[in-house]
């Protein structure tokens, strides 16, 4: 009896020490203690003995941009593959409900929306604004962070007429001393990051035509990628490679027409039949309608340094009207893997093939290795505008997993063998001339270009999604240079709930939705991941929050100034601690719904939150002007 | 009378019958060729040819304007400003639109606002977007009908392409009109409290951006 | 009419002469030219005009046939002594005339049996075309033009779009569907094919296949506004290697302009400034759609859907002032200074 009685005790305090252990406690196994009370924060890929969800390997160095250490943040998903994921651990689940306000910057441009993420690197943060395009260099090391220089670079009005969803900026990289980043008029910008001196400044493209650019640059190897915009103006899509030092453009690779233009030769291997064939850019079209037909290049490029490739996507078909381009318009509303150095595609997936319904396919494509089926996979994931998320092998091109990830009505999946969408018939908006009702997701899907996060630890992807819904009626359209090459009257109204936005969680190797936030507003910001187990993101309203990475708790959050349309990143300041920064500004995309009771106005305005214990109650005075006396301000050219 | 009675009778009483029937068919027949020809007729203006903003040319400007302004150029009539407060900046105000409240013009003008992509920048309820609200009491180059023309016909540094190539005179004066239809611009002789900011909200939704169902545009 | 009078049957011969004559004429201009559908060469337009043909012959025979009766008739009995003095006809035995009547009842019927036959054939032939067409046509038709799109389901690429010409590959079923931008129009290619109304919200399906080469003209079939009349559709039938040819022509877009004289480069800058926004030449900024197709106009032999012959001098009178030449047309008068009109349309006439 009595040994009975002391193997219960035991096996009773084993359980609960085993319990104890399953709790929600970051940086487990060693370095548990320590992570909770220095200030050095740990990088925790994966930790034995966490529990049994698909986590990634810690990767190497080329994975992320050189100089790039644990506290800095050099490009706007911090590492090339596109996770969004910062290793600082100090806030984490136990102590974020202390997060508090350390300091605020204006950039002044509240007229247009905030979509940039700041850089930090060598105790300076960098801010670029929505147009004009001013940047700006914060010096963290001083109370405040004051501007320490600033760079106006006057690109020309004309931009803001031709921009379809604002005049935006979604980012900068910070490369070899060099912060680059593209002007809304069609201009690609090298600044020197200690003094704002413009190092270059190259055209590319034309902006009274209607051509814009908004993306942020992707700069590896010695190569700076940028694209254009331009989706509702009948451009023709492209990828560009330019030369980091003197900006000089290599090569160009664009989303429509013959394979000469589109850079597909000999390595192109698509993986699905129907992709395989010659001059596919410009067959699948009637005769020359690809030179409007757009694909353009607005969004996220991501790279894998092992295999030496980027991967990108390309936009909605020009026009809108389908009527008028008969034939599965490639490349539009795909994604394309191409060889880094040269540009030639090795292969390529269109997820919409003949666009109906504007469902871009610019969404960033994570690159992550996770186990599908039992095997490890090196896949890509996207979360696209059309409501599906797909998980492709990307080195091959192949479809693994596709399903839905938020509500949608206009396919009722995508088929297996040859991964097209199957079509509901009654969402088709060809013929034009008539109004078809409540298609889901609207034009600004289910994801928008408002970037996903993944973290290494729980294996899960961090979205922002929306739940919104469209009646569409199609016209028939003139190409005039320009002017919008749409052919589509619309309005939008929410989806089944009635709650605009939804921040899940979602495993993308089962293609299921592990937890969800319902929020009334929009959830258009994007998403951050931190080995604190937290993810954050903002709301169209307003609200910050920090939520628990593997429950979806909300474990803090704070109103800002305006609405976020912009992902947050995570520094380690000079102080040694870290710091969450986030823009609030709302614009974009997130306009089409600006007549819902309670929308915020507009704002200009960054945050840095960092725990209340580390901001001291007054600051000593700072001598002089920031940066020094007689220092002439700024780095206009 | 019965074609029995026509028919007896003297002959040359049947004759005169006949042609006088003949003759009022005839004159009949002519009289409504005359009328179709005339109500499908398109509606001409009447002061189009002393409308003295830019008339669509290549080369020379040549004025024909009577509003005693200075022959060379249209760009010496443009007002939005004022001098150090010396007023009656308003000559180009006072020019009128050749074609307001036409209702067929107000159609032609409303097709062509939608074929030429102006709905796509503007909103097909003219609510903005890209491009600003046309409904409301601001306007940034001025909101008189003849302002509207030219910023039409110059195009403007925010984008706004110059139609004053593409389009003739006539077809943009009646997208004045489907503008004017709509509410937003003011009238010539209020031109001075519209660039003053003196006409106030007109009470409509501002919410230019907005596309949500059920807002401006109920179909 | 006015029979009474004994004279008046002659005055009556002299009276209808002269206008049987002109009603003659008048029918023999009809039939002749490239409208006629009488004359009509495509599958179901031969078939239909054969029916034609048939009805009008049987109908022609009957007229002739009571009439004669009927003149017969009078002229037998005019002076018949049977009358009686108050100058009305007595009643009288009359010889059974059964047969006549059984004679008659049996021609009509196997005239009506024969009609019937031949119009269910006609009907199943002019219904659809005996192979499954791979060519499609879109027409569009607008107030006062058409718009005609080629395309072929299995290549995309394939499609092109021109305005008021439509040609038709000899021997091969052709898939015609028919739109409205506006108002109901009735789509008729008399030597080819009978009418099919255009009717705006829906889209009318048909076909055409042409037997003959040679060119005729196709007009609108349904009153649709004041230049009705003026809607003309250029139609070649013509072999269908020649058709090949014709479609790849069409497929190009217009040369570059290195190509082109000092003056038609300057015409192709005003061109795309002064009428790109509602007109297209493929291969060039200008590509609106809500005005005809101009890619290869100068291949066309009229303006304005059959308002004037395509000469220079035409030209610059329809830019200068459309509504002027064709009242009601939406092309607004192109205020040009005369050098420009020279230019765009010296630009114009190299676009083959």
């Amino acid at each position: 009896m009595r040994v009975t009685m002391n193997t219960i005790a035991t096996i009773a305090m084993m359980a609960t020490v085993a319990g104890c252990g399953t709790r929600e406690t970051p940086g487990r196994g060693a370095d548990s203690t320590t992570a909770r009370t220095t200030a050095t924060a740990t990088t925790a890929a994966s930790s034995p003995g966490d529990v049994a969800l698909p986590a990634m390997a810690a990767r190497s160095a080329a994975w992320l941009p050189p100089g790039a250490d644990d506290g800095n943040w050099k490009m706007p998903s911090r590492d090339y593959g596109g996770t969004r994921y910062s290793p600082l651990a100090e806030i984490n689940t136990t102590n974020v409900a202390q997060l508090a306000l350390a300091w605020t910057f204006d950039d002044g441009e509240s007229h247009y929306g905030h979509e940039f993420t700041p850089l930090v690197a060598n105790n300076t943060m960098y801010i670029v604004s929505p147009f004009p395009n001013r940047a700006f260099a914060l010096d963290l090391t001083k109370p405040g962070a004051p501007v320490k220089w600033k760079y106006e670079p006057n690109p020309s009005p004309i931009a803001i007429g031709k921009a379809c969803c604002d005049a935006v900026n979604r980012g900068a990289a910070l490369y070899d001393g060099k912060l680059i980043y593209n002007l809304l008029d069609d201009h690609t910008v090298a600044v020197d990051a200690a003094t704002g001196k413009e190092l270059w400044r190259t055209k590319m493209s034309n902006v009274e035509d209607g051509t814009t650019m908004t993306m942020a640059p992707l700069v590896v190897d010695g190569k700076v990628y940028v694209g254009n915009s331009g989706g509702e103006m009948g451009v023709a899509g492209w990828l560009a490679a330019l030369d980091v030092n003197t900006g000089k453009e290599l090569w160009r690779a664009y989303s429509v027409g013959p394979d000469s233009l589109v850079r597909i030769g000999a390595d192109f291997k698509p993986f699905y039949s129907w992709m395989r064939g010659k001059d596919l850019g410009a067959t699948t079209w009637p005769a020359d309608a690809w030179k409007h037909g757009a694909g353009a290049v607005w969004g996220w490029v991501t790279y894998d340094p092992d295999l030496k490739q980027i991967f990108y996507g390309t936009s909605n078909t020009g026009p809108w009207n389908a009527a008028q381009r008969p034939g599965l318009n490639l490349w539009t509303s795909s994604v394309f893997a191409r060889k880094a150095d040269n540009g030639m595609a090795t292969w390529a997936y269109a997820m919409t093939p003949h666009n109906e319904w504007d469902y871009d396919a610019v969404n960033e494509n994570i690159l992550v290795d996770i186990p599908i089926k039992g095997q490890t996979r090196k896949v890509m994931v996207q979360f696209n505008r059309n409501g599906f998320a797909y998980t492709i092998d990307r080195t091959t091109g192949e479809v693994l997993v596709a399903k839905p990830f938020g509500h949608e009505n206009w396919a009722s999946g995508v088929d297996p063998k040859t991964a097209m969408p199957i079509v509901n018939a009654e969402k088709h908006t060809v013929p034009p001339g008539r109004w078809v009702r409540d298609i889901c997701p609207a034009d600004v899907g289910v994801k928008d270009f408002e970037p996903s996060a993944f973290s290494p630890r729980t294996g899960l992807f961090y979205v922002t999604t929306q739940n919104i819904c469209m009646d569409y009626k199609g016209r028939v359209v003139s190409y005039i240079a320009g002017t919008p090459y749409w052919g589509a009257d619309m309005t939008r109204h929410v989806g089944p709930g009635g709650n605009y936005g939804e921040f899940i969680a979602f495993d993308a190797a089962t293609g299921t939705k592990v937890w969800g936030i319902p929020e009334p507003f929009l959830t258009y910001s994007g998403a951050m991941a931190t080995a604190g187990d937290l993810a954050f993101y903002g709301t169209v309203d307003g609200w910050f929050k920090a939520v628990n990475a593997r429950t979806g708790k909300v474990l803090w959050s704070r109103k800002l100034g305006s609405g976020i349309i912009a992902a947050p990143m995570a520094y380690k300041g000079p102080d040694g601690h870290e710091y969450i920064a986030i823009a609030a500004g709302v614009g974009g995309g997130a306009m089409t719904t600006s007549s819902q009771p309670g929308f915020p106005a507009r704002g200009s305005s960054y945050y840095v939150f960092t725990l209340g214990q580390n901001i001291p109650a007054t600051q000593p005075a700072t001598s002089g002007g920031a940066g020094g006396a007689g220092k002439k301000e700024g780095g206009k050219p | 009378m019965t074609l029995h009675e026509w028919c007896s009778g003297s002959r040359g009483a049947m004759l005169r019958r006949t042609r006088l029937v003949a003759a009022c068919l005839a004159g009949s027949t002519l009289v409504a060729l005359a009328a179709c020809r005339q109500d499908t007729q398109d509606v001409r203006g009447g002061a189009q040819g002393d409308v003295a903003l830019p008339q669509q040319q290549s080369g020379v400007t040549r004025s024909t304007d009577t509003t005693g302004l200075p022959a060379e150029g249209a760009l010496a009539r443009v007002a939005i400003g004022d001098l150090a407060g010396i007023g009656n900046n308003t000559l180009d105000a006072q020019v009128k639109n050749p074609y307001a409240n036409d209702h067929a013009s107000i159609e032609a003008g409303q097709e062509i606002f939608i074929n030429m992509n102006c709905a796509a920048c503007h909103g097909y309820d003219l609510k903005g977007g890209m491009g600003p609200d046309l409904t409301d009491t601001y306007w940034r180059y001025g909101g008189s009908p003849a302002d509207i023309y030219k910023s039409i016909f110059e195009g403007r540094p925010q984008g706004m392409p110059a139609w004053g190539r593409a389009l003739p005179s006539d077809v943009i004066w009646k997208v004045v009109s489907y503008i004017q239809s709509q509410g937003g611009s003011y009238p010539g002789h209020l031109a001075d409290r519209g660039r003053q900011g003196d006409l106030g909200d007109n009470n409509r939704d501002t919410t230019s951006f907005s596309t949500l169902k059920g807002r401006n545009n109920v179909h | 009419m006015c029979t009474e009078h004994p004279r008046s049957v002659g005055r009556l011969r002299r009276a209808v002469t002269p206008v049987a004559l002109v009603v003659a004429l008048a029918v023999v201009a009809a039939c002749n030219g490239t409208t006629s559908y009488m004359d009509a060469t495509g599958t179901a337009g031969r078939r239909e005009a054969t029916l034609g043909w048939w009805l009008t012959a049987v109908s022609c025979v009957v007229v002739v046939f009571v009439s004669a009766a009927i003149i017969l008739g009078i002229l037998r009995h005019r002076d018949d002594p049977r009358r009686g003095d108050e100058g009305v006809m007595e009643r009288r035995e009359v010889k059974s005339g059964l047969t006549w009547i059984y004679a008659g009842v049996a021609v009509t019927v196997a005239i009506l049996a024969i009609s019937f036959a031949g119009t269910l054939v006609t009907l199943n032939a002019a219904s659809r075309p005996r192979i499954t067409p791979s060519l499609t046509l879109d027409v569009t038709a607008h107030q006062w033009w058409w718009e005609v799109t080629y395309s072929q389901a299995d290549n995309p690429s394939l499609g092109f779009t021109t305005a008021n010409e439509v040609h038709l590959p000899v021997g091969e079923p052709v898939r015609v569907r028919l739109h409205s931008a506006d108002v109901i129009h009735s789509f008729w290619l008399p030597q080819i094919s009978g009418k099919m109304d255009v009717i705006p919200g829906q889209v009318n399906e048909t076909w055409l296949e042409a037997r003959k080469a040679g060119t005729s003209r196709g007009m609108c079939g349904e009153y649709c506004g004041l230049e009705h009349a003026v809607m003309a559709l250029e139609v070649t039938a013509e072999s269908p290697e020649a058709f090949r040819q014709w479609a790849d022509a069409r497929r190009t877009g217009a040369a570059p302009s290195t190509t082109l004289s000092p003056s038609a480069s300057a015409g192709r800058v005003v061109f795309a400034r002064s009428c790109g926004a509602c007109h297209a030449v493929t291969g060039t900024e200008a590509l609106g759609r809500f005005a005809p197709d101009l890619t290869h106009f100068a291949s066309r032999t009229t303006i304005g859907a059959g308002a004037l012959t395509n000469t220079s001098a035409h030209l610059a009178r329809w830019v200068r002032n459309a509504p002027a030449v064709k009242e009601g047309v939406r092309m607004p008068p192109i205020p040009l200074t005369d050098t420009e009109m020279r230019d765009v349309i010296a630009y114009i006439q190299t676009l083959h």
